[in-house]
């Protein structure tokens, strides 16, 4: 099954996206903040993380994974 | 004409004005020499006025001399002239960039400024104008960031109120008690922020209250009455005893608004409740100290862990600033809590400030200028 990281710090935004993504039968994990998020995206891969930039430090955890060429920006 | 010499226009005439020898002269325009003998005057050479000139070298003489007078004085008008137009330019210069400037700023163009050269009034009017320019655009760029940041935080509940209906709609999750809770709670959130805002907006001295007697420290233990409960709800222990024995010592008073001053205490109270974990403590010091003019009393608010990072310190009291740790406890609080606390204690000519608490969490700071303290009976 595919897995999807979430990096929000709202809970009740990041408690939606959780409930969408396994609605449409993906595994997710969900954490609050930019270092967490880094940990995770280091010692376990996801297949995709999605990553609230406007808070929790979002763009410095992605420039610390290497800044993936794979990103889409979602406005 | 020729002109007559020297021996020509001179001629005597008798103490009566009747002529006698030389030339006959009209002894009304004449210069006159008495002639004397002992006291008594025997006659008078009299001596005609200069009639013309006398040689045509003369006439050219002068001729020359008036012609270079004529020039000399076209010659001087151009160059005043010249001089004082260009000493005009130089003294209106100023003038007409200083008016330049001002109209730019009129059309909301703060990034104007004029030059200023030397050191007379007119490049102080010019610095000041630069300084005044300076200032305006300051402020319009920190109004910008302020309604950028207010945008933003009020687009955070939105955006989860957002979330959660199109949920709602979309059939992944089913309407109950928990889904009208969290969306009561965004409304709460954004109504919270819109009442803070508008009371931090008041605190800008626009509408300032009438100055009354206030007794802080009574004020201080009403706050801590009332909140007393909460606190223990949440575990969290009070220590006043500081408080209540200053308070049992001396009576301070100040001048100034009452309802604000208890809204201060009871923001630094709230935020006690919502940021220290269950199980701690607050502890309230309370000491009066000597300033140079006069007394003024130390409040001493220290709470247990967590904690704000020492980075973060300096920021706490800025609008809409939330440590990141609060951020993550998602814990309410609209952020502005302690904007308000520094603009009214700043209203009342005191000082806010926040430091590490030994306790493990914030410690804050209030100085309050006092009114002459009245010992109690």
């Amino acid at each position: 099954m595919n897995r999807i990281l979430i990096v929000e710090d709202e809970d009740d935004i990041a408690s939606v996206l959780v409930d969408y993504l396994g609605h449409a039968g993906y595994q997710t994990e969900r954490v609050a903040d930019g270092e967490r998020a880094l940990e995770r995206m280091l010692q376990e891969p996801p297949d995709l993380t999605l990553l609230d930039n406007s808070c929790c430090r979002g763009w410095t955890a992605w420039r610390c994974c290497g800044a993936p060429a794979c990103t889409a920006r979602i406005r | 004409m020729a002109g007559k010499s020297g021996t020509q226009r001179l001629g005597l005439v008798d103490a009566a004005d009747h002529w006698i020898a030389g030339a006959r002269v009209d002894p009304a325009t004449a210069a006159r020499l008495p002639l004397r003998d002992g006291d008594r005057i025997i006659g008078v050479l009299v001596l005609a006025p200069l009639e013309g000139l006398e040689t045509e070298a003369d006439r050219a003489f002068v001729a020359r001399q008036s012609s270079f007078v004529v020039w000399t004085g076209i010659a001087g008008l151009a160059i005043a002239l010249l001089l004082s137009w260009l000493l005009a330019r130089r003294w209106f210069a100023p003038i007409e960039a200083l008016t330049e400037g001002a109209e730019r700023i009129a059309q909301g163009r703060l990034d104007a400024r004029v030059p200023v050269r030397g050191q007379d009034e007119l490049a102080l009017l010019g610095r000041t104008f630069n300084d005044m320019a300076e200032r305006l655009d300051g402020i319009e760029s920190s109004r910008r960031a302020w309604l950028a940041d207010v945008a933003h935080e009020l687009r955070t509940p939105l955006a989860a109120m957002r979330a959660e209906i199109e949920a709602l709609q979309d059939g992944v999750r089913r309407f109950d008690d928990k889904a009208a809770l969290r969306l009561h709670r965004q409304v709460m959130r954004l109504s919270q922020l819109v009442d803070d805002l508008r009371s931090s907006m008041r605190d800008r001295g626009d509408d300032p209250a009438p100055l009354v007697t206030v007794f802080p420290l009574a004020l201080l233990e009403e706050a801590v009455a009332l909140t007393r409960e909460r606190f223990a709800q949440n575990g969290i222990a009070v220590d006043a005893a500081a408080l209540e024995q200053l308070s049992a010592q001396c009576r301070p008073a100040l001048q100034g608004d009452p309802r604000r001053l208890h809204m201060v205490y009871v923001n630094l109270l709230e935020n006690t409740l919502s940021y220290t974990d269950a199980g701690g403590r607050l502890e309230i010091g309370a000491r009066i100290e000597d300033a140079a003019a006069s007394e003024r009393l130390v409040l001493r608010f220290d709470d247990s862990a967590p904690g704000v990072a020492a980075a973060e310190l300096p920021r706490l009291f800025e609008r809409l600033f939330r440590s990141e740790a609060s951020r993550s406890r998602a814990l309410g609080g609209s952020g502005l809590g302690l904007a308000i606390c520094r603009a009214t204690v700043e209203a009342h000519g005191g000082s806010i400030v926040a430091a590490q608490s030994p306790l493990g969490g914030l410690r804050i700071v209030l100085t309050l200028p006092l009114t002459p303290t009245e010992p109690l009976p």
